[in-house]
């Protein structure tokens, strides 16, 4: 069996645990990613480091959660802190990076869609605080409810409304002209 | 996770709008069934793998690097500073000096005498120049 914590269940509850779990990582596994992509500026092989390391982790606390609903908040919520430790050595690279090499080194691997744009909105989320970037990833990109978000950053549900709220007035400032009305045509 | 939105923030018209073009354009692309699999292959090898403390390993890393620049930062308080070109100063005293030039030079000090006939401890050649300037 695999983990040292599936080798001292009997084989019939780790294999069920096992499977278990691979069916919470199929279940997850897309949204966590796009979660993580978001939360580190739009840089595939972080956000895949992110997930990985969630899911291990999950995998190692599976069988002290018996509702899945209940795994699922942990693990986003270690998604979320993971991404944000992420971002915090990725500061520090790149500082030490511009003190031995002159200048900051490009660390977002090229994605589809408009390159120019997402940086953009990278940049407009990198300078919300982390609590209303966390918030509006959340909330309105990935579609968890105020609830779900608040329960995940363990934070009072007026908390993460008003953190929304601010979120959403930065981020129309910084795009404003994202934040023109279009006739509803989302590309 | 998978509950129905219990509660959803109230978006007029224009703020769903910009929302909806944000999660649109600022988006990963999908997996491909290819990627997936070796990602999947990837989680299972290192969950065969027994849990190792390599988390810990860039965080100590930085720690030395730290303590390494502060060591050094603070060493670098207490040397001397740069010789700008300028006269120095040694409170030492040489190494060459003779014992009849520290009696000469302290004598006066340690005994308390004000004058005192100094040709008995100086050396011949300093008494013959004695004897020409000052006529002894």
């Amino acid at each position: 069996m695999m983990e040292e914590a599936l080798v001292q269940e009997p084989p019939a509850v780790a294999l069920e645990l096992e499977q278990r779990f691979r069916l919470f990582v199929a279940s997850h596994r897309e949204r966590a990613r796009r979660l993580a992509w978001r939360l580190v500026g739009g840089d595939d092989a972080a956000a895949e480091d992110v997930v990985q390391e969630a899911f291990i982790k999950a995998y190692r606390a599976l069988s002290q959660f018996r509702e899945e609903a209940s795994l699922a908040t942990w693990f986003y919520r270690i998604v979320v802190r993971q991404a944000h430790n992420y971002c915090r050595w990725r500061t520090v690279r790149e500082t030490w990076s511009a003190l031995w090499h002159g200048g900051p080194q490009p660390t977002a691997a090229p994605a589809s869609g408009d390159p120019l744009l997402r940086r953009r909105i990278a940049k407009a989320l990198a300078q919300l605080s982390r609590s209303q970037k966390e918030v509006f990833v959340l909330v309105h990109m990935e579609g968890f409810s105020v609830r779900e978000a608040a329960a995940l950053m363990e934070k009072p549900e007026g908390t993460v409304k008003s953190h929304l709220h601010r979120a959403l007035q930065a981020l129309r400032s910084e795009l404003a002209d994202l934040a023109e009305d279009t006739g509803g045509k989302a590309p | 996770m998978t509950q129905p939105r219990d509660e959803w923030p109230q978006l007029d018209h224009t703020e769903e709008q910009f929302v909806r073009r944000l999660a649109a354009h600022y988006a990963p692309q999908p997996l491909t069934p290819a990627r997936r699999v070796a990602l999947n292959a990837a989680l299972w090898a290192r969950l065969q793998r027994p849990p190792r403390q390599t988390r810990l390993t860039p965080a100590l890393a930085t720690a030395a690097v730290a303590m390494l620049i502060t060591c050094l930062s603070w060493s670098g308080l207490f040397m001397p500073p740069a010789h700008d070109g300028g006269p120095s100063v040694s409170i030492s005293a040489p190494s060459s000096t003779e014992p009849w030039e520290y009696e000469l030079l302290y004598s006066r000090e340690l005994t308390g005498t004000t004058e005192r006939d100094d040709g008995a401890i100086l050396p011949d050649d300093y008494l013959g120049i004695a004897q020409v300037f000052l006529d002894k």
